[in-house]
């Protein structure tokens, strides 16, 4: 490691630790010093990646002779005729991308995420894999969280009056809904805490712990 | 002494923030080397890259558009760079995030690709520039040289040895990918899984992809400790590891303390609102 890279790297563990002493100081001197230059920091490299990406997928394109090109920067353009009184034109663009969108996801949407679905949870109770109660747990956790949404009043009363026949069946996918929405919550809510903190310690005191203790070995 | 025992009470977020971060230090430097049980998603994961013909052509598709994604986990995505390494694995790296580009450079050195492992640039790996558009940028890797005039470094596309045999995605044998955005996997298993049928391996969590697990996708790195572990790369996600069973570990005894102090006082408040009377 460089001295300068060193000195880089001793700035940004000070901006991160001006950062975090918002959570035992509050707003001081160091955090919105910080907090401006990480914003101001942010624009200025978001507009220099911005160039960069027009450069790499347009105007290196262009360049090179492939003016067809032109067709799309327009269309693109046409999109800040928002801030103009032509605002109508950019209607354009947002149906161009909204169109290529939909083109691009709404096959293989399908294909993967309801027939595969319904493919794999079938076959694993015919294959009973990886065993017969964890199939038949599937088919049911699955059918039964299906119910919930049946919004039709005419044909889900079965599942959601109270006197219907198959109530206990919706209550059933409730209760597997509940579960995996809970364990998904509190993996994540887990995640960001620890994850931040153990992140943190990692990047801004043992790293840099080891880059001195290299730098001054080798000195 | 009784009034001072429920200590959480004294326990506000800096404190609580302070004992957490001390623990973290302390296993940072001290790793506690909790044991790291097995997992079949990560088991997955390694049989899917050790059963994949060496020198076959492999695709990594990064969506990283902050940097700390990168670096927080940079040893777990070395991990994965060498583990491919070592079975000759022709590397495609694309990047979707603004960031990514950097990110595959660094480890390129860090990791030692070239040092460590003899590979070339151009030959056995090529690194691709930022390309905005998410699903459509992703799309658009079945055809590498219509989407690209030039790699990351600046090279022109058609000089590059690797890409007269590439031209794109389904010349793949395997996929992998990463995004800490929810949707992005999806639309790398959309675009390069389903279409092509190439096999794909997710760098998140088993979350991302549980409805494509087993029939597009066929291994996810939710223990990344774990994953370095197996493979003999171990790195900073081991001490994580420990990191996380510690303050589990203290969430879990608060949340204990908690649940018995709410009780007491539910049976305190109960009886004083039935007179001292046990109903």
């Amino acid at each position: 490691m460089s001295p300068f890279e060193l000195f880089i790297m001793l700035v940004g563990v000070f901006l991160a630790w001006s950062l975090f002493s918002f959570v035992f100081f509050g707003e001081n001197a160091f955090f919105i010093f910080a907090e401006r230059f990480y914003i101001g920091g942010t624009i200025a490299y978001g507009y220099f990646v911005c160039y960069q990406n027009l450069k790499s997928s347009c105007f290196d394109f262009l360049t090179a002779g492939r003016l067809l090109l032109i067709v799309p920067l327009i269309i693109g353009i046409l999109i800040f005729s928002r801030l103009t009184k032509f605002r109508w034109a950019a209607r354009y663009p947002t149906s161009i991308l909204s169109g290529i969108g939909l083109g691009l996801v709404f096959g293989l949407s399908i294909r993967g995420d309801i027939l595969a679905v319904i493919t794999t949870t079938v076959e694993r109770v015919v294959t009973k894999s990886p065993d017969i109660w964890t199939a038949i747990y599937s088919v049911v956790g699955v059918c039964s969280v299906l119910t919930m949404f049946l919004y039709s009043n005419t044909y889900s009363s079965t599942f959601h009056s109270k006197t219907g026949k198959l109530y206990y069946f919706m209550r059933l996918g409730r209760i597997f809904f509940m579960v995996s929405v809970g364990y998904l919550t509190a993996s994540t809510v887990l995640y960001n805490f620890t994850g931040f903190l153990n992140n943190a310690v990692v990047v801004l005191i043992k790293r840099i712990y080891d880059a001195l203790v290299d730098y001054l070995t080798i000195l | 002494m009784s009034e001072e025992w429920p200590v959480y009470k004294r326990l506000n977020r800096k404190i609580f923030l302070l004992v957490m971060l001390l623990m973290s230090i302390i296993v940072a430097f001290r790793p506690l080397g909790f044991p790291v049980p097995p997992m079949e998603t990560v088991q997955d994961f390694i049989n899917t890259i050790e059963n994949t013909p060496d020198g076959s052509v492999v695709f990594l598709g990064f969506y990283h558009d902050v940097i700390s994604f990168y670096v927080n986990s940079r040893d777990f995505y070395g991990a994965i760079m060498q583990h491919l390494a070592t079975h000759n694995m022709k590397m495609i790296m694309l990047s979707y995030g603004r960031e990514s580009a950097g990110a595959f450079e660094d480890m390129v050195i860090r990791y030692g690709l070239e040092e460590k492992y003899g590979y070339k640039y151009g030959v056995d790996y090529v690194i691709f520039p930022f390309l905005a558009g998410e699903e459509s940028a992703i799309a658009a890797a079945a055809d590498l040289k219509t989407a690209y005039t030039t790699d990351n470094r600046g090279d022109p596309i058609d000089t590059l040895p690797l890409l007269q045999t590439v031209s794109g995605i389904q010349d793949a044998e395997l996929c992998l990918f990463q995004s800490h955005i929810i949707t992005i996997p999806h639309m790398f298993v959309r675009q390069w899984c389903i279409k092509y049928g190439i096999k794909g391996l997710s760098m998140g969590g088993y979350a991302q992809v549980a409805q494509y697990y087993g029939t597009y996708v066929f291994g996810s790195s939710d223990r990344a400790a774990l994953y370095e572990l197996d493979v003999g790369f171990p790195g900073e996600e081991v001490s994580k590891l420990d990191m996380v069973n510690l303050e589990g570990l203290l969430m879990a005894a608060l949340i204990l303390i908690g649940l018995v102090h709410s009780f007491l006082v539910s049976e305190k408040k109960a009886a004083v609102e039935t007179g001292g009377v046990k109903k």
